[in-house]
């Protein structure tokens, strides 16, 4: 929080924001929570039908079992994504030769769109010309070489992987210039203290960084629990439902099935996981910080 | 030996973002059964074929134009609420602030998709489905609660004592936010503008969706033509990529500049 | 090229369509063009007959002549790719904002069309259809039923396409194995031809794939078409002996003869990776794909026909046909009595046998109109033989069409896991009983 005392004409700076947001986001937004009480096709008159759409989500096997891959996607990509752009991040910290090359380098996926990146991958994962199988035979591994996508033990790992990769870079970025504001002043006291690289991190980079690290955390999260090119490219949902997660089912439901009060629950459903997941990630680091 | 393990890691995990990059490139000179018979990073001939195919097939310059014109007025937009939004949560003592930040951050949690009917409905309703610029709208609130979160986050690293010293100068409010906190807000805009720039720019349903005029159309919607219901050229395809992200990239690369010299100047404060 | 641009056009294909309509004058007379509209206006036509689409180039020429022919009317067009019209059509449907002509798959539950047009968002065309001299002995009446739901007639057929069963002369003679002629030589072909490691099945076995058309073919065979889409309605039990012997037969004709990312690979790229390559034996598809195999290859197939089973209720080799596409128009802008002489119009030039002609002999489509006089050379062999074939045998309707969409995405993924050799046939069977109710 901020130390200036609050006055009225803070309340004009917020405005714009509040206007906008409230018009284009909780409007829509409301109206799309107000749908899931109601059988509706789009088209005819809607039908109330209660918590009528959440009692039979409750019984929806597939919209169960997708949370569960999903949640495991989250968890990988909070620990890899994060995990490996702190560690780029914090290697760069200082200005080294070449430095510049490498920070543009590392954020040149995230300007590619997904479903650009998820058509690549599709290739790379291809069991007879794709980069993967290639390298795996190239260093003698060549009986782990399998179709990665067709394979229902591997699918999952493997569409997961590509978000992955995909935004490392994005976090680089963020992690990258948090980095570089933390006041040098420490870690010139800390040198002097006789720290090495590991206490410096451990000591200074990461208790600075708790504040956006819990912002990356969270966005890693909800993209995870968000992500719908990566699957409706690269499997769509496939082989059988080994890759189904709840914002393909969703979009099936709500474009396919034109079921819209059926979809809309399942999307409510996805804003109280991505909610509590949310709280609960900024629960963990403010009782790191204390 | 410390140096060369930071060289090999740095450099390994450059090369294994680029390789894709370039195989895309490749690929954009080659043919659609060349692509799915065998994997190179050199193309057999270089061939401008997919190229021209995908200039005939659809209107690439004006698409660009209307990509470059919609995302400007969206980012835009974005800083002009963001940026005064993220100044009062951070530098003003209020018990709200909190709330506010956490009010914002939901529609972090809402899948675009989900929201879309609802979003085409509204715009029906305003009238502004066959505008141009109606889109920016929805761009600037997408990316609103992400932008103040990463600006909070940046201004609050900004030492307390300069607002209460910039007051006492007899500074008035905005004053002391465009004087002050927005010069050294800078890397945090920076990084901003280019995480939104990304996301708009490759934006692909929402454009399909509230640009249905075909003279609107954005460059990611534009290059989806490359397919149809039954085919996929690959070719054309990765011609597509390259025109999506070439410009991107140079626009990078000119910010990147941008941020070095933010960075230089809190160094000579520092 | 910018289709808002006519006069930046004057291609090869728009010069043509413009000798096409004036050869065909007898049959402009005939049809009433109405005047110039007393007020000018805009009018919306959707499509995906864009970019790289082979209707593209063709229907554009015939907007831009209604243009030219009508330049008081501004004509808007709402392009969306592929599948993607899907999704803009169902939502202009929920905003009733309905365009004013676009093209559409058939009305059956799995394309959604029937739901916006039992809304009554769709125009009801069957008083216009009858009444015009323009469709007279136009399209035959299996093209007219499919056009029509509930006793209404809502669409006017654009194209149409048929079943092909094809095989690679040039790998079976590699793998010394005859091109089979019945059901014990097609079974005991592909397990010789995998003995020899080549590649009995160039087929995908993902969602709506080329896997699916063998699942008719076995089921079709086996309970006789009018039967299997009771059964997939839910108007028969499916859980019968016959279904479980068609699945054991279905079995024993796939599983494990298909390419090992057949489940996970999109129906396109099997063309590059296991036609255009010449590695697969035998392939089973929609008749749009037979432009997209190379030349050289084409050479070396030869249409087959799909073999009748051994205690099989089908006794002809019938063949899979159906429109795929057809021309619609929006309910209220057709309600509308200034605009409906033009929507009219409009739909008339792109369903005309001249129309129909350039859809057949540029887009290298199948066309459903009769009496149309198609240079057949400009199909080539293979086409023109599966079509010949096609057309002799009486026509099976796709199974999945009277399936809802939520059944739909149940039962292709399952029929996946089944091509894949994971469910016995038993077992395959009895969830398919679940997901119909039966």
């Amino acid at each position: 929080m901020g130390t200036l005392r609050f006055r009225p004409a803070v309340l004009l700076f917020m405005l714009p924001a509040f206007v906008l947001y409230g018009v284009f986001f909780l409007l829509p937004f409301g109206r799309t929570v107000l749908a899931s009480l109601y059988e509706w096709n789009g088209m005819d008159e809607a039908v109330f039908v209660g918590l009528g759409n959440y009692a039979e989500l409750g019984r929806d096997a597939l919209f169960r079992t997708g949370f569960a891959r999903v949640g495991l996607w989250a968890a990988a990509a909070v620990l890899l994504k994060v995990g490996i752009a702190l560690l780029l991040a914090s290697a760069l910290r200082e200005r080294i030769a070449g430095s510049r090359f490498f920070e543009a380098a590392f954020f040149v996926p995230v300007v590619i769109s997904s479903a650009a990146i998820s058509l690549l991958f599709t290739l790379l994962y291809d069991p007879d010309i794709g980069l993967l199988n290639a390298a795996l035979r190239a260093i003698g591994l060549g009986d782990y070489a399998r179709a990665w996508l067709a394979d229902r033990n591997t699918a999952l790992y493997a569409v997961i992987a590509v978000p992955i990769w995909h935004t490392i870079g994005y976090f680089f970025v963020i992690l990258l210039a948090a980095q570089r504001d933390i006041p040098r002043e420490l870690y010139e006291a800390a040198r002097i203290d006789g720290a090495g690289a590991r206490v410096t991190f451990t000591h200074i980079t990461v208790p600075s960084l708790v504040p956006v690290l819990t912002v990356c955390a969270v966005l890693a999260v909800t993209a995870a629990l968000k992500s719908f090119d990566y699957v409706f490219v690269m499997t769509r949902g496939g082989p059988g439902t080994a890759t189904e997660v709840p914002v393909t089912t969703m979009y099936k439901t709500i474009f396919v099935n034109l079921q819209i009060g059926y979809g809309t629950a399942m999307a409510t459903i996805i804003f109280v996981v991505a909610l509590v997941a949310t709280l609960a990630i900024r629960r963990l680091t403010r009782f790191g910080r204390t | 030996m410390r140096r060369v393990l930071l060289y090999g890691v740095l450099t390994a995990h450059a090369l294994l973002t680029l390789f894709p990059f370039l195989w895309v490139l490749s690929n954009a000179f080659r043919e659609s059964d060349a692509i799915l018979t065998s994997l190179t990073l050199w193309p057999e001939h270089f061939d401008g074929a997919n190229f021209i195919h995908l200039m005939q097939t659809t209107n690439i310059p004006r698409a660009f134009w209307n990509s470059v014109s919609i995302t400007a007025v969206s980012l835009a937009l974005l800083i002009s609420t963001s940026v005064p939004l993220a100044f009062a949560i951070a530098r003003f003592r209020f018990r709200l602030a909190e709330y506010v930040y956490v009010f914002f951050a939901l529609a972090v949690l809402v899948p675009a998709v989900s929201v879309l009917p609802m979003t085409f409905r509204l715009f029906n309703d305003l009238g502004l489905l066959g505008t141009k610029y109606g889109i920016a709208l929805i761009y600037a609130t997408e990316q609103l609660p992400i932008s103040v979160f990463l600006l909070v986050t940046f201004m609050r690293a900004i030492p307390h004592e300069l607002d209460e010293a910039a007051l006492i100068d007899g500074c008035g409010l905005g004053d002391l936010f465009l004087r002050v906190i927005l010069p050294l807000s800078r890397n945090g805009i920076v990084t901003v503008l280019i995480l939104a720039f990304v996301a708009i720019w490759n934006d692909y349903l929402t454009a399909l969706v509230l640009l249905p005029d075909q003279q609107n159309r954005t460059l990611s919607v534009a290059l989806a033509f490359a397919k149809d219901e039954y085919r996929v050229d690959y070719g054309m395809m990765s011609a597509a990529i390259v025109f999506a992200v070439a410009p991107m990239l140079l626009l990078y690369l000119v910010l990147k500049e941008r941020i070095a010299t933010g960075m230089a100047a809190g160094a000579v404060k520092g | 090229m910018d289709i808002q641009q006519p006069q930046s056009g004057g291609t090869a294909t728009r010069r043509a369509v413009i000798a096409g309509a004036f050869a065909a004058l007898p049959f402009a007379a005939r049809a009433a063009a109405p005047p110039a509209p007393a007020q000018p206006f805009t009018l919306r036509f959707a499509t995906n007959y864009a970019g790289v689409h082979p209707m593209a180039k063709v229907v554009r020429g015939l907007i831009d002549d209604f243009r030219k022919d009508y330049p008081a009317i501004t004509v808007a067009i709402e392009e969306t790719p592929g599948n993607d019209h899907q999704t803009k059509i169902k939502l202009d449907a929920s905003s009733d904002r309905m365009p004013d002509v676009f093209n559409y798959w058939r009305l059956d539950p799995g394309f959604g069309l029937d739901q916006i047009a039992r809304a009554g968002k769709v125009a009801d065309l069957t008083e216009w259809t009858k009444a015009d001299p323009a469709f007279q002995n136009l399209f035959d009446d299996y093209s007219w039923k499919t056009a029509t739901l509930d006793g209404k007639t809502y669409g006017v057929p654009a194209i149409m396409f048929y079943v092909e069963f094809l095989a690679n002369r040039a790998v079976f003679a590699r793998a010394g194995v005859p091109v089979p002629t019945d059901w014990d030589s097609l079974l005991s072909a592909v397990r010789a031809l995998k003995a020899k490691g080549e590649l009995p099945w160039a087929i995908s076995i993902g969602n709506d794939s080329q896997g699916g058309r063998i699942y008719n073919y076995v089921v079709n065979r086996t309970v006789g078409n009018p039967r299997a889409l009771r059964m997939h309605s839910g108007q028969e039990p499916i859980n019968v002996p016959e279904m479980v012997r068609a699945a054991t037969m279905l079995r024993d004709l796939v599983v494990g003869f298909t390419p090992a990312d057949a489940i996970s690979i999109n129906n396109d790229a099997v063309y590059a990776k296991y036609v255009n390559s010449g590695r697969g034996a035998l392939m089973i598809d929609g008749s749009w794909v037979t432009p997209t195999i190379k030349p050289e290859v084409l050479e070396s197939i030869d249409v087959l026909a799909f073999p009748l089973l051994p205690g099989g209720a089908q006794t002809e080799r019938n063949v899979e046909r159906d429109l795929t596409s057809l021309w619609y128009a929006g309910a209220k802008p057709m309600a509308d009595a200034a605009r409906r002489p033009y929507i009219q119009e409009l739909i008339r030039r792109l369903s005309s046998r001249e129309a129909e002609k350039h859809y057949a002999e540029d887009a290298k489509q199948q066309i459903p109109a009769l009496g149309v006089n198609v240079d057949e050379s400009k199909y080539g062999r293979v086409a023109l033989a599966a079509q010949t074939m096609a057309l002799s045998v009486p026509a099976n309707k796709w199974i999945p069409s009277v399936l809802k969409p939520s059944q739909r995405s149940k039962f292709e993924p399952l029929l996946g896991e089944f091509l894949s050799g994971d469910h016995t046939p038993e077992a395959f069977v009895a969830r398919l009983a679940t997901i119909f109710g039966t």
